[in-house]
């Protein structure tokens, strides 16, 4: 299970208390006293593309100008086979659009 | 406590630790006790730059039973603070791709069959003393500062063979000989410090949220501060940096020669240049006859004549960057009150005029005076880890000895011989072939001026991200005289074409050194060990030097007789350091090192001990001995900064060419691409990177997060002219240039964006093999081919549309 340690940069222009209590409610997020507008957080999931997943959401949460990783641990994360069963799906694309 | 539980508090421990920090105060330390604190018992942590790109960072790597299991930013480190970027938190998962090369492997026709070290050196030499002077080394500014030493030493003061370049060609060799035909000497002479300090940034070409992710962020964090820095982007697409500046600039491939001489020109013609600077510390300088570093003298009143020429209006039609523009930028530069930083990295250096646009826009920051303080300068970035310590320090181009010395220059080579304890006349006086010469020459027969028989590939990829692949290096796999060795750590598209493949130990998998784009050289210690009979590439170097030595060839031997890389232990016996199981008797890296770091000292880029490396998180140079301690080097030539600089001068260009402690301000003309669209190719192609993918995603695409968030490469596309062409996002379209074509999705506004009439590919993926398309022209001075514009076109694929 794969856990990233974060400093999460918040927007001048954002109210801190909001955008801490907003991401406290994300599952798997544990936020921690924010020095500044810097907010450490933690994040957990099941595995590391959910873990991938849930950082871009957080980074693209309002009020968020910039999320920076600052500790990763990956013991029981699989490391990539040779080909992975990644067919040339649009997938990400079809999300963007 | 569960483990898990634990982990997460360390999490939350280095997020807490990193958040508090004052911005890039640096309070020094050898070892970052907070990190030690956290261990735990059974996890142990040791420090190492990143693997990836020209920062710099540095990580805290965490080692379980032999296995890199997590990273931390390492907060002691002036770069990044304890901050990682995207590739950089999944660094130490670059290791266990499931595919790692553990074995030599040769080919037998169709296949490759394993065999033994000693088998493997043995051919190499064996094609060595074939045909010494067709042999030769290719490497990359991913080589540690030690084996690029290594490679440097066996080619130039052993084989006697200048036929030594890195891909580092391909990346910034316009940038060096941008800063050497202006400053005398390469690198830049500021730092990142300067993030903290500029008022606005001129991005040209540039994306640094996505190429350097970390400078990026210390940028932004400046933001959350509620700071304020203007962000220009100058560029040719929309960027993910583009939505965080302030003003996105268009402008046209190419448009950048334009875009400094119309901003120059506005600034004399209204008098708002800094006529203080120019007079004190410049001097004027025009391209010769032939193009080279040096050019001719000119004087003020040509330089002002040239620009004449350089209207808004002209230039407008140049560039693309309207009058309104081109005035705010002047405007910009004319205001000395405010700090400007210019960066950039391929946008300018990958280009067939890399070194012109590199000379003006290091004019432009002369001229306005914007130069010299901290945040108001030109600074270039590089992409390779070492690009800056391995090539640009210790000179693994065909042209470069260490520390800044030529092998055309008689007295410098006397130095090399006269530190490698060689006899005179060792090293050869011709500069080697470059990077696109040397796999031309290679690519064609011997009997059509193909006189490169056999090049040993190390750290890097060149099936995928030469230039036109299609010429320079297919043809040679198809002849059956050429040989091509490839040490690496994963089965590259060079690898499955190489005769014979090496198998190589990588990042903390040995001893290492690198240096990033500030002139900060790291140090870091083996961690863990390389899979099967994987093998330190200098190690390498040195056993093939070994088998040359013992099959009795002069060059390895040096002026005593004793081989080219004798090591002693303290009673005076020779250590056997080219037998693997005695490679680690003795600390190889420091040897190199310290024998590396007495040419730092002939011009002034001095490096400190081995040592000191050990206990820092990187010096910058030139590092200097100061009341017993070593004291590293924020500002070249700034007084106050650089002991180099004599009291009372200010600013002193002392490694000026002209030696009158000057930089040079250059005459450069606009020059029209090589190749540019026309009714068959209407399309502008250009081509870069992505942020989840490093280079040609031999590392990155083993990294399952990293290649699920970006899969597969894709083309850019305008939505009008998908529109046009009738197709919609994810339909398959053929991309074509004059050398060849690849399939490709289409991607429509999605984290770039190309203007009209454009197109952009990111080379990460070796199942679109962009690079077939791609010109080798190539800058005249630097020899840097441009991979950022060419003439293409689109077609939809059989069975491609959707509509």
């Amino acid at each position: 299970m794969p856990i990233l340690g974060l400093v999460i940069g918040i927007s001048p222009d954002a109210s801190l208390d909001e955008v801490t209590a907003r991401l406290a409610r994300t599952g798997g997020v544990r936020c921690g006293e924010a020095a500044g507008s810097r907010l450490p957080a933690t994040l957990v999931r099941d595995d590391a593309a959910a873990l991938d997943d849930a950082l871009r959401a957080l980074a693209d949460e309002r009020g968020v100008l910039v999320v920076d990783v600052v500790f990763h641990e990956f013991s029981d994360v699989h490391v990539a086979p040779r080909e992975l069963a990644m067919p040339r799906d649009r997938s990400r694309r079809d999300a963007t659009s | 406590m569960r483990r898990r539980e634990f982990l997460e508090q360390t999490a939350m421990a280095a997020a807490v630790a990193a958040a508090a920090r004052p911005a890039f105060a640096v309070d020094g330390g050898p070892l970052d006790e907070s990190v030690r604190e956290r261990v735990g018992d059974d996890v142990r942590w040791d420090k190492a730059p990143c693997r990836f790109c020209g920062t710099g960072c540095t990580v805290q790597v965490g080692v379980r039973d032999g296995r890199v299991v997590a990273v931390s930013g390492d907060r002691l480190a002036p770069v990044n603070e304890g901050l990682l970027c995207m590739k950089g938190y999944h660094v130490g998962l670059a290791l266990y791709g499931s595919d790692r090369l553990t074995q030599p492997l040769l080919r037998r026709g169709e296949t490759h069959v394993p065999i033994s070290w000693d088998e493997a050196l043995d051919v190499i030499a064996d094609r060595i003393l074939a045909n010494p002077p067709g042999f030769a080394m290719y490497g990359s500014g991913q080589w540690t500062i030690p084996e690029g030493y290594a490679a440097q030493k066996f080619m130039k003061g052993g084989l006697s063979n200048n036929h030594i370049d890195p891909n580092a060609r391909l990346c910034m060799a316009s940038a060096v000989t941008g800063y050497v035909s202006t400053f005398g000497v390469d690198e830049p002479y500021n730092c990142f410090d300067d993030l903290d300090a500029t008022d606005a940034v001129l991005l040209w070409g540039n994306n640094p949220a996505e190429m350097h992710p970390v400078l990026f962020s210390r940028l932004m964090r400046r933001r959350t501060r509620g700071e304020s820095i203007e962000l220009v982007d100058l560029g040719t697409r929309r960027t993910r940096t583009t939505s965080f500046a302030d003003r996105f600039i268009p402008t046209k491939p190419q448009g950048d020669l334009a875009l400094a001489n119309g901003l120059m020109h506005l600034l004399v013609e209204s008098g708002r240049y800094d006529r203080e600077f120019v007079a004190a510390h410049t001097t004027f300088r025009k391209p010769g006859a032939t193009p080279d570093l040096h050019g001719v003298p000119a004087t003020f009143e040509e330089f002002r004549r040239h620009l004449a020429s350089y209207t808004p209006t002209r230039v407008a039609e140049l560039s693309g960057v309207e009058a309104r523009d081109l005035h705010a930028l002047a405007d910009l530069f004319a205001d000395r009150s405010k700090r400007i930083l210019s960066l950039w990295c391929m946008g300018m250096n990958q280009h067939t005029r890399g070194t012109a646009v590199n000379r003006l826009v290091h004019g432009l920051h002369m001229l306005s005076g914007h130069f010299g303080r901290p945040g108001d300068g030109p600074q270039s970035l590089t992409g390779q880890p070492s690009a800056c310590g391995t090539v640009r320090e210790v000179g693994t181009l065909s042209h470069a000895l260490p520390g800044g010395l030529l092998v055309a220059n008689a007295e410098h080579r006397h130095e090399a011989e006269t530190i490698w304890n060689v006899p005179a006349g060792r090293i050869a006086p011709r500069p080697g072939h470059h990077t696109v010469e040397m796999w031309d020459r290679f690519s064609r027969p011997a009997s059509e001026g193909g006189d490169i028989h056999t090049i040993w590939v190390q750290v890097t990829n060149p099936a995928q991200t030469l230039p036109n692949t299609g010429r320079l290096f297919e043809p040679s796999r198809r002849d059956p005289d050429k040989f091509l060795i490839v040490s690496d750590v994963y089965p590259t598209a060079t690898v499955r074409a190489a005769d014979l493949i090496l198998p190589s130990a990588m990042w903390v998998e040995k001893n290492g050194m690198v240096g990033n784009s500030e002139r900060r050289t790291q140090q870091w210690f083996k961690m863990v060990n390389p899979p099967g009979s994987a093998r330190d590439d200098a190690w390498q170097t040195i056993a093939v030097a070994r088998k040359l030595f013992e099959r009795g060839h002069a060059g390895m031997r040096d002026a005593d007789g004793k081989f080219l890389f004798h090591v002693a232990d303290e009673r005076g016996a020779e250590i056997p350091i080219w037998d693997y199981d005695h490679y680690h008797d003795v600390n190889v890296d420091r040897m190199l090192f310290e024998e590396y770091r007495r040419f730092s000292v002939l011009e002034r880029k001095d490096l400190a001990p081995y040592d000191e490396y050990v206990r820092a998180r990187g010096l910058r140079w030139p590092v200097v001995e100061q009341d017993g301690s070593w004291r590293e080097t924020r500002y070249r030539f700034v007084e106050g900064e650089d002991t180099y600089v004599e009291a009372g001068k200010g600013l002193q260009f002392y490694r000026s060419a002209d030696h009158d402690d000057r930089a040079r301000i250059w005459i450069e003309d606009y020059v029209a691409p090589p190749e540019v669209p026309d009714d068959e190719y209407p399309f502008w192609l250009c081509t870069g990177r992505v942020l989840e993918h490093w280079h040609s995603g031999s590392m990155t695409m083993r990294i399952a997060p990293l290649r699920r968030a970006m899969p597969e490469a894709y083309v850019e596309m305008h939505r009008d002219d998908a529109d046009a062409l009738g197709v919609a996002e994810g339909d398959v379209v053929s991309v074509a240039t004059r050398r060849g074509s690849i399939d490709l999705p289409v991607w429509i506004d999605g984290r770039g964006a190309v203007v009209r009439g454009s197109l952009f590919v990111p080379f990460f993926d070796e199942r679109a093999e962009i690079n077939r398309l791609t010109l080798e022209a190539y800058c005249p001075i630097s020899k840097q081919p441009d991979y950022k514009k060419c003439a293409a076109r689109v077609r939809v694929a059989a069975g491609g549309a959707s509509r």
